[in-house]
C-alpha cells in the first residue's frame, strides 16, 4: 500500500473507520474474546508494567550516537589505546578484515 | 561484519535476556536498530561482495530480535514512538526479509491521528522522516524541518558541543537517505562542507573517532569532492583502524562493584560497537556515493611544526606527512589555533587567525566567520 493509501485512510471520518473495523471484526465482542489472551499477552510482554505508563521508551537522544558522554564530549581520562584494551581484555578477536 | 556478529551473539542475543532485561531491552533497541541500518547500507554499497551471505545472515539472526512482542506493544499503545521502533523492521524488509503482520501494524502506527505526536528537534524530525520513508517513499524525505535543522540553520561552532555535532551528523544523511538523494537545490552545499570540516577538527582535537566516523560522511553526501583536512582526518580514522583492528570509541562507562562477565561485555562491547558501526557507516555511504578520498601519496615526512592541536591520532599522521600535505592542512592548522584562542578568550590570537584566514581567502569560511561575528559583538559591547 502506498503513501496516498494511508494518507487517505489517516483522514477518513471516524464513522468510517468504526464500519471498517466491523468488516474486519477488530470490534466484534466474539473476535475481541478469542483474541483477547493473545494480545494481552503481547501487550503485557516484557518491558514495562503492561500500560502505556509503563513502557520503557527509548531516550531518542541516544539512539545513533555514541552511547557515553556523548552529551559534552570525551572524557579526558580515556585514550585510545586505553579503550582499545577494554575490548581486548575481553577476549574477543576484533580484527580488520578486506 | 566481523564486530557486528560479536555484538549479535554476546550481547544482543537471546540467552542475556533475563541479565538486567530493561537495559538488555535498551540495547536491544538501539544497537539493533543501528545494525539494521548498517546492514541496509553495506548491501547498497557492495551488492556482489562475497561477504553478501554473512551479511544476509546477520540480517536473519537481527530480524527475531527486533521484531519481538515488545515491538508490537509499542505500535499498539505508543504510536507516536513507531519511527525509532520500526526502524529495524523496514531495513531488513529492504534486505529481504519481509514480515507482512508486523508491516501492516507499523503502517497503521505510522499513519495513527497521533502519529506525528512526539515533540522532537529538527534533525530527529528528520531522522523520523527516513523511517516513514522507507515505508511510504522518497517524498517523506523532503521535510520542512530540513531548514531548521543544521542543514538549513548552520552549526553554532565556537563552542559546538558534541551533540551540536551529532545534530549535523544524523541531519545530513537521514535527509539524503545516506547521500541516495541529493539535498534540495536551494541548501548551501559549500557551507554545510565547511561546517564538516571545522567539526572534523573538534573531534581530532578530542581523539573523539566516533565523531569523526560520522562527520567524514558529509563529503559523499553532499558531492563536493573531499578538502584536504577532510581527506588527512580520513587518514586518521584508517590508521587506527588499521593499528587497531577496529576503531576505538572516546571512552567507556565506569564498572560497577561485583561486575558479572556479561555485565562487563555489555558494558564494554556495548558501548565501543557504536564507533565501529559508524565507522562502518561511513565507508559504505563513501563507496555507495562514489566519493572515496584521494590517497595521500607516501613522501618523505615534513618537518612542519605540528599545530597545537590536543588528541594523540591526528599527531601521528601529521609526523608521517610529507611537507606537501602538512602545507595543505592550512585550515586545520588555523581551526585548531583558533580553538586555544577561544579556550582562553584571547581577542588578539583571535584575531590573528582571521587576518591568516583573509591571506588564504577563508575569511568567508563558517568557522572564521563565525569568529568574525563573535569579535563584532565584543567590539559593539565596548562602545560607550
Amino acid at each position: 500500500m502506498d503513501s496516498e493509501d494511508y494518507k487517505t485512510r489517516r483522514n477518513m471520518s471516524a464513522v468510517q473507520l468504526l464500519r471498517r473495523l466491523d468488516d474486519i471484526g477488530a470490534i466484534k465482542l466474539d473476535v475481541l474474546l478469542s483474541k483477547a489472551a493473545e494480545i494481552r499477552e503481547v501487550v503485557s510482554a516484557a518491558g514495562g508494567g503492561g500500560g502505556a505508563s509503563g513502557l520503557a521508551e527509548l531516550d531518542e537522544w541516544d539512539r545513533i550516537c555514541y552511547p557515553f558522554v556523548i552529551r559534552i564530549g570525551p572524557r579526558h581520562d580515556f585514550d585510545l589505546v586505553t579503550v582499545a584494551d577494554e575490548l581486548k581484555q575481553l577476549g574477543f578477536e576484533v580484527k580488520q578484515r578486506g | 561484519m566481523g564486530m557486528a556478529r560479536l555484538v549479535l551473539d554476546e550481547v544482543l542475543a537471546v540467552r542475556f535476556e533475563n541479565e538486567e532485561p530493561d537495559e538488555y531491552r535498551e540495547l536491544v533497541g538501539k544497537a539493533g536498530g543501528e545494525l539494521a541500518m548498517l546492514l541496509r547500507q553495506a548491501d547498497r554499497a557492495f551488492p556482489d561482495h562475497a561477504d553478501r551471505e554473512e551479511l544476509r545472515s546477520l540480517a536473519r539472526d537481527l530480524a527475531p530480535l527486533v521484531r519481538a512482542p515488545q515491538v508490537y506493544r509499542f505500535l499498539f499503545l505508543r504510536p507516536s514512538r513507531a519511527p525509532m521502533h520500526t526502524l529495524a523492521h523496514f531495513c531488513l524488509s529492504e534486505l529481504g526479509l519481509p514480515d507482512e503482520r508486523l508491516d501492516r501494524v507499523a503502517r497503521l502506527a505510522l499513519s495513527s491521528s497521533v502519529c506525528a505526536a512526539n515533540e522532537r528537534v529538527p534533525y530527529r524530525i528528520l531522522d523520523a522522516a527516513w523511517t516513514r520513508h522507507m515505508a511510504f517513499g522518497d517524498e517523506e524525505l523532503d521535510h520542512p524541518a530540513m531548514s531548521l535543522s543544521p542543514i538549513g540553520a548552520g552549526v553554532d561552532l565556537l563552542q559546538a558541543t558534541t551533540n551540536d555535532a551529532y545534530a549535523f551528523t544524523h541531519a545530513l544523511p537521514y535527509a539524503t537517505d545516506f547521500g541516495r538523494i541529493p539535498l534540495p537545490s536551494d541548501v548551501d552545499g559549500h557551507n554545510l562542507l565547511g561546517i564538516a570540516e571545522a567539526l572534523a577538527v573538534k573531534a581530532l582535537d578530542e581523539d573523539d573517532l566516533d565523531l569523526l566516523a560520522e562527520v567524514l560522511m558529509a563529503p559523499p553526501i553532499l558531492r563536493l569532492g573531499w578538502t584536504p583536512t577532510l581527506s588527512f582526518a580520513w587518514e586518521v580514522l584508517e590508521r587506527v583502524w588499521n593499528e587497531f583492528g577496529f576503531v576505538p570509541g572516546p571512552g567507556i562507562p565506569p564498572a560497577p562493584q561485583d561486575e558479572t562477565h556479561t555485565q562487563k561485555v555489555r558494558r564494554v562491547l556495548g558501548t565501543l560497537y557504536h564507533t565501529m558501526f559508524a565507522a562502518g557507516l561511513c565507508c559504505a555511504t563513501i563507496i555507495a556515493c562514489e566519493s572515496v578520498p584521494s590517497e595521500v601519496q607516501q613522501d618523505v615526512p615534513g618537518d612542519r611544526e605540528a599545530p597545537p592541536g590536543k588528541g594523540s591520532a591526528w599527531k601521528v599522521n601529521w609526523m608521517r606527512s610529507s611537507q606537501l600535505v602538512q602545507d595543505s592542512l592550512i585550515f586545520l592548522n588555523l581551526a585548531f589555533t583558533l580553538r586555544r584562542a577561544l579556550e582562553v578568550v584571547d581577542l588578539v590570537s583571535i584575531r590573528e587567525v582571521l587576518n591568516k584566514a583573509a591571506e588564504c581567502d577563508l575569511l568567508e569560511h563558517p568557522l572564521f566567520m563565525q569568529a568574525l561575528e563573535m569579535l563584532e559583538r565584543i567590539g559593539e559591547s565596548q562602545q560607550a
